[in-house]
Order: C-alpha cells, then structure tokens, then sequence
C-alpha cells in the first residue's frame, strides 16, 4: 500500500508516538484533577507539550497554548469567540470549510464577511484586501496554504497588513505546520489554530490553539477545570479559559512525542525532502495526456500536494481505481473547500489529489507515476 | 508558636502556573514540594508549592529574579487543615 494522503492525515505517525499514546494510557491519571501521582505526572506531560509547542510557535510563553480536538474546534473557537454581530471580517477563497461554516454561521447571525478572490492557479489576489476593508473590519482569517492546490500563503503581508491596521489576524495553520516555520512574533500572528494529527505527525483527536497576550476570547466549551470549583463562572486564566473537560492526555502525549521528532530531525530537512518528491511527481505527471494540474508550480516553496484531473474521468474514479487496482491512497472530490474548487473550475468533477510527506519514498513517487500513465492508457484505449 | 509551626504556601492561580513553578523551581534547585491545596483556600488550581518559612526569602528572591508566577503567598500554620 502506498499513502498519498499526507494531507487528510499523516501516515504513518512519527516514530514514538504510538509508544508515547499507550505509556500515557498506562501511567497517567487526568490533567489538572488533583495532587496525586498519576494526576501529577498527566500535569507534567500537558506542560511540556504545551512549551514545545509554544518553543516551535516562537511563543513567548507556553500559558497562551490551548488544547483542542482539531484545528477546526480552534478555528471555531477563535471565530466565535472574537467576533461579534455588526463586525467584519475578511477571508479568501483558499478556505476549507472549518473556517467557512463558522462564518456563514456568524453571518447569519450579523456578522459581515468579505471574500477575497482567486486566480485559476488559486493564488488570492490580496491586492484587493485594502479596497474589502470597512469601518468595522475586526479580523482577517486564512490558510496558511491551501489544503487543494498545496500554494502556501503569503504570512508576513498578510501579518504586516493586519498589524498595521489593529486587525486581528487568524491563521488556519493545519495545512503547513510541520513543514513550515511559523513565527507568531515575526508574522504578527494573533491566533493561530492548528492540527496535531497531520504535519505534526501526532494521532486525531488533538489540535490547539495559540492566542496572543492581551487578546480574549469567548470559550465555546465551559465547565470542570478542576479549578475554581466554587465560582459559577469558568476560570479566565489562560489556557484553561479555552479548555473545559478532560483534556485528550493520551493524544497530546503523541503530539508532544511528534514535535521532538521533527525538532529532532528538522523542519527544513523534511520541506527538502517533500518539496524534491512533489517536485518528481509534478514533473513526471505534468505531460501525460489529458493531466491538468492545478495550483501555482512557479515555484517548489509549496505544500507537497499535487491535485490533477484526467478530462473525462471524475475524479472519484479515477482515485478509486488507484485505491482498488495499485493500491495507492489518494483523496478524491472537493477536500472541503467548496469556494477554491469554484474559482479552479473543477466543481463538477473534483480532483484527485496526490499529498505526500517525507516518509514516502523516491520509489512511490515512481509507481504512483506509473499508475497514472496506465491510468491514461486505458482511457485512451476505451 | 515558632516559625517552625508554620509553612509558606505558594499558592496558584491555574494548573499551568503550577507547573510553570515547578519546573523552574526545580531548575533552579528550590526548596519545596507540590503539595493538594488545603481545602479552605477557595481560589485555586487546587495545588500549591509549600516549604518552610526560613526559605522564604530565597523563594521571593528567585520569584522575582526570574518572573515565576503564583497568584498568592501565605503563611499557613501546620496542621490547620484536615480539621486539627
């Protein structure tokens, strides 16, 4: 079996993190639930988990880190509880829909959202941000890249035009955190939301959310904090004012034991190795006939995603028959992110998309190619 | 009553807080353990840091040096919780 799907979720995990998952199951009690041992030792783990992130972030201080199921929980709760009705926010077409349901929700409840378009390669056209602008503007919300396309956002205008504006800039970093440095301080990052499950290479089920000191938000959970018990409101102290229940200790163990990993081996090597398979994979698949590609591949500073279409042949199938006849994993459809499949033309028939990370290998890459080339055979043939 | 019967008590505002401390009192070689927060003390993550009240000095000392935070320091008299 081959897995090209890096972008839904990693696979496999990095390693230690399997091992890290059931240490926890078999050593820790719940975080923040008391004094004892086993209480302790989960307390110990969440903090450490919590300054690496904030460390790999370039947070200043590891309070500002809360943990979440996913990146779309952070993105929820990053947008609900910062905006509010008669306010204005802005977005891009790059956007899956755990940011764009949040808004059409707040939308509906009088929040007011603007839409920056894109190009046919789905790079968004940010020169328009100033003329979207209003008096009420509050926010920016964006990809970091583009879960479709791999076409990473520019972060430092984006941060730079925000800062300098008093908007709040919201980054949707599931897409490139792994593979791509993000400084919170340098691109004037105010919330960052992320998954732990996918370039972080940790298992589901836990994801977080970075909050700029000074900034609030409203949570969306309330509830046992294992602090305060005798205040009927939920504590304000940071980060357990965005984290009411247990926490998922199991989880962040993994994602804790995924981070020392890539610090251990680098971001820079791993972007290398991913940027020279989607590169080998481009190249190769870019002349086959009836293979459109789709995205910016002016330049390889990407996500390593390469999303095609065959002419004639939905995508759907074309992802099953790789699934059922060469065993390779792909995603087929929309991925989510209805606005950016609009702007690429490719509503009706979806794309394949091939995402890939540094644990594939050289040789995939090879039969992956060569089961598109057969692919394309038989259809001419037929 | 001497200062023997009494105990400082670093009390803290978040679990976090508490963990903060921890670590870097054990970085920084402090005297005192975590200890489950007396009952009567309301606002709480339900953990403090207790050491002896001759430590005081260095743990307000290393406190400030160092930024650690806590939200309050009490002098606690030695068995004044479980009822004795």
């Amino acid at each position: 079996m081959i897995y090209f799907d890096q972008a839904a979720t990693s696979f496999p995990k990095a390693p230690g993190v399997p091992e890290a998952v059931c240490q926890a199951l078999q050593t820790m009690g719940n975080s923040g639930r008391g004094a004892h041992h086993l209480a302790l030792e989960a307390n110990r783990l969440v903090f450490r988990a919590r300054e690496h992130l904030a460390q790999f972030f370039k947070a200043n201080d590891p309070a500002r880190i809360a943990f979440t199921a996913n990146a779309t929980e952070s993105l929820n709760l990053a947008l609900e509880g910062l905006l509010k009705p008669g306010q204005h926010v802005l977005t891009t077409e790059l956007e899956h829909n755990s940011v764009l349901r949040p808004l059409y929700r707040l939308k509906a409840q009088g929040v007011e959202v603007s839409v920056v378009p894109s190009d046919q390669k789905g790079i968004p056209d940010f020169a328009q941000l100033e003329q979207l602008l209003r008096p009420n503007t509050k926010a920016v919300v964006c990809t970091a890249a583009s879960n479709v396309t791999g076409n990473v956002t520019d972060l430092d205008y984006l941060g730079d035009f925000c800062s300098r504006r008093g908007l709040a800039f919201i980054l949707d970093a599931a897409q490139t955190a792994g593979s791509f440095p993000l400084d919170v301080k340098r691109q004037k990052i105010d919330i960052l939301c992320f998954s732990g499950h996918k370039g972080l290479l940790g298992p589901q089920g836990v994801g977080g959310i970075y909050l700029r000191e000074g900034l609030e938000l409203r949570p969306l959970k309330v509830g046992g904090s294992g602090m305060q018990s005798y205040s009927t409101r939920h504590p304000s102290e940071m980060p357990e004012a965005l984290e009411a229940g247990t926490l998922n200790t199991p989880g962040i163990a993994g994602l804790l034991a995924g981070l020392k990993y890539l610090n251990r081996v680098g971001l820079e090597q791993i972007r290398s190795q991913e940027q020279e398979l989607t590169r080998l994979f481009y190249l190769g698949a870019k002349d086959l006939p009836g293979v459109k590609i789709y995205g910016d591949f002016s330049t390889f500073r990407r996500c390593p995603i390469v999303a095609l279409s065959l002419s004639g042949l939905d995508s759907a199938y074309v992802s099953q028959v790789l699934a059922q006849d060469f065993q390779i994993q792909t995603r087929a459809g929309s991925h989510c992110a209805p606005l950016m499949h609009r702007a690429l033309g490719t509503e009706k028939e979806g794309l394949v998309r091939f995402s890939f990370s540094h644990f594939n290998t050289k040789e995939e890459i090879k039969i992956g190619l060569r089961a598109l080339q057969q692919i394309v055979t038989r259809k001419e043939r037929n | 009553m001497d200062d023997r019967d009494f105990e400082l008590m670093i009390v803290f505002r978040s679990t976090t807080e508490a963990m903060a401390w921890e670590k870097a009192a054990k970085g920084l070689d402090l005297p005192g353990r975590l200890i489950p927060l007396p009952p009567q003390i309301k606002a709480d993550c339900g953990l403090a840091w207790s050491a002896t009240l001759g430590d005081k000095e260095v743990i307000f000392k290393a406190a400030g040096e160092y930024d650690l935070k806590y939200g309050q320091i009490l002098e606690w008299r030695r068995g004044a919780w479980n009822g004795k």
